[in-house]
């Protein structure tokens, strides 16, 4: 059979985590020869090949359907796509690699605590500064739906590749929807959260993509694979498994 | 929808008035982002210029008339459109045919409302659909706000939120909730302080916190709002406005009947609506004289979730469907960068119409 494709961090904590939570399962990456290397393979286990790459090009691999099965944030695969769930599915939570997304102003805002406060000055702002309120983020989907949901409108998204807490400093943004573990950068930049500003509670999950050729053979190893891993179930693995028959 | 019909309509806007203007299917992105805000982006295809200025496929016709009319006219004009638009539909779908009138500069608003409104009836039943008419009025609903005398937070937030969602009893307790600012959630400086030395401690946290100078909202800006709230927080929306507000936005009725319907609301919980419900009156005439009397139904919580609308808002409808609509949008060419004039406007839908 054609090797089903895994896609794994291919650095930091999330690879370190994600490559002992499989050897727990029984799946023994094999890195030694060269720790720099994109493939690898598992012991044993010639069904399955392993891809390193970075957690966001997991995301997008997944959506898109060049890879079976990934390991990556919760935030990155909610990214994505604008609907996650036609192309992508959580299999389980891994439990690390916490990290939450959140709508954060500048500590200076003595009047903003809410949603609803940042929608009121959000309103007020195109007649005091002659333009939207910015919000600086990677986070395109995410922050639209969120902000949606809210009924916050009036406000413009500004791409932030990196270092986007320092955007309110900077001017380059009033706003800002980042990842935060500890919340010692946001302290650090003198930002808070809002009240009701946290978009998502992310951690590393194990997903599968709905778009990827999925033959017999590599969804029998999947789904082995996927219930030999140690994690939260949302859903039965089967009937996820199962939804994929039905599509090809 | 056949191009021939589509030609036919455009003489008969030509014979009232409104002249052909011809737009460029790419259009800069920006203006369209600036006035419906991030909702719209998901909907709209994006490219990039030779030097890489954002542009669009435009996703409709009202922004780039305006834009056009700010670059090249000077006072009243009337302009009638036809053609393709692009989004990104929930069906796939991607290209709508449309046609429409923009009325720009003219000060006798409700006669504008009656005329734009008349060209939208002529060119459905042109097009063989005999509509049915829904009404709306943004500047009626605002009245009311100012008339029961709500709080100008208050007003802002419940003008802001009319034509979206519908405003529950629920959603309006929410809207007009503020909840208090405990003391040491505060930043230890400014805790207990107001006025003057309020904002210089504002102004000394900024600059510890390393903001460049004129960067983000101002220390005056912060203060107002942070004492416009602390003043909100210990009052609620009474049972009695709360009513009020309740059975206004309950109200639909035949237009004839619309004016008397309101007032008596007005009456039954003492409120005074008698200039606006004047120039209401003035309107409804002249629609009568228009020919969109008989069939049409003002409905009070009826507007559009867009904040440059300002007055009469319609919309026609047949078999279920909207096939074309309008309203009055008195801010539009001001937040474009042009001079304020009154505006108002409709579009035809038409690959929503029956086939004739």
């Amino acid at each position: 059979m054609t090797p089903l494709t895994l896609a794994l961090p291919s650095k930091g904590r999330l690879r370190d985590d994600a490559i002992a939570r499989l050897a727990d399962a029984g799946y023994a990456v094999e890195t030694e020869n060269d720790a720099r290397a994109y493939r690898a393979g598992i012991t044993g286990r010639p069904e399955i090949e392993v891809a390193f790459l970075s957690a966001g090009e997991i995301a997008r691999e997944l959506a898109a359907g060049s890879v079976h099965l990934g390991v990556t944030g919760e935030d990155l695969l909610r990214e994505s796509v604008p609907r996650p769930e036609e192309a992508t599915a959580v299999l389980s939570r891994l439990g690390f690699g916490h990290a939450d997304v959140v709508v954060a102003v500048p500590e200076l805002w003595i009047d903003v605590w809410s949603m609803s406060d940042l929608d009121d000055v959000a309103a007020g702002f195109r007649a005091r500064h002659g333009r939207r309120l910015r919000v600086a983020t990677k986070y395109w989907n995410l922050t639209q739906g969120f902000f949606a949901s809210h009924g916050v409108a009036l406000y413009r998204i500004v791409e932030s590749l990196g270092a986007t807490e320092g955007a309110p400093a900077s001017g380059a943004a009033e706003v800002i929807v980042d990842i935060t573990s500890t919340g010692s950068t946001l302290k650090a930049n003198h930002l808070k959260v809002l009240s009701d500003g946290v978009i998502l509670r992310s951690e590393a999950v194990l997903a599968l993509s709905r778009r990827a050729a999925w033959s017999g053979a590599q969804r029998a190893a999947g789904e082995t694979f996927a219930g030999a891993v140690n994690g939260a179930r949302d859903e039965p693995i089967g009937a996820i498994f199962e939804a994929l028959g039905s599509r090809s | 929808m056949a191009r021939a019909e589509a030609g036919a309509l455009l003489q008969l806007f030509g014979q009232a008035g409104a002249r052909r203007i011809d737009l460029p299917v790419l259009q800069p992105a920006d203006p369209f982002l600036e006035t419906a805000g991030e909702a719209v982006r998901r909907r709209m295809f994006v490219t990039e210029g030779a030097t890489g200025e954002r542009l669009c496929l435009r996703p409709d016709f009202t922004i780039p008339v305006a834009l056009a009319h700010i670059g090249t006219a000077d006072g009243p004009a009337r302009y009638a459109y036809e053609g393709l638009v692009f989004r990104r539909g929930d069906d796939g779908a991607v290209e709508e045919r449309q046609a429409g009138v923009e009325d720009y500069g003219d000060a006798d608003t409700a006669s504008a409302d009656a005329r734009v409104l008349g060209f939208a009836l002529s060119a459905c039943r042109h097009l063989g659909a005999s509509p049915s008419i829904q009404v709306g009025d943004q500047a009626l609903f605002d009245a009311l706000l100012a008339a029961l005398e709500l709080p100008a937070a208050w007003r802002a937030r419940l003008s802001r939120a009319f034509g979206g969602a519908p405003l529950s009893d629920a959603r309006l307790r929410r809207l007009t909730l503020a909840e208090p600012i405990e003391a040491e959630r505060l930043p230890a400086p400014v805790r207990d302080l107001s006025g003057g030395p309020l904002r210089e401690a504002l102004r000394v946290l900024a600059a510890a916190s390393g903001v460049s100078p004129g960067v983000g909202r101002s220390a005056e800006e912060i203060a107002e709002r942070y004492e416009t709230v602390r003043a909100l927080s210990e009052e609620r929306l009474d049972d009695a406005r709360r009513a009020a507000l309740s059975d206004y936005l309950a109200l639909e009725a035949p237009l004839p009947r619309a004016g008397e319907a309101v007032a008596a609301i007005a009456r039954r919980h003492g409120i005074g609506l008698d200039a606006s419900l004047g120039e209401f009156a003035a309107r409804a005439d002249a629609l009568a004289e228009a020919g969109a009397w008989d069939g049409a139904t003002f409905a009070a919580a009826f507007g559009r979730p867009l904040d440059y609308y300002t007055g009469l808002v319609f919309e026609l409808g047949e078999n279920g469907r909207t096939i074309a609509g309008g309203g009055r949008y008195d801010k539009l060419l001001a937040l474009l960068g042009g001079e304020a004039a009154p505006a108002v406007g409709f579009t035809l839908f038409l690959d929503r119409f029956e086939p004739s």
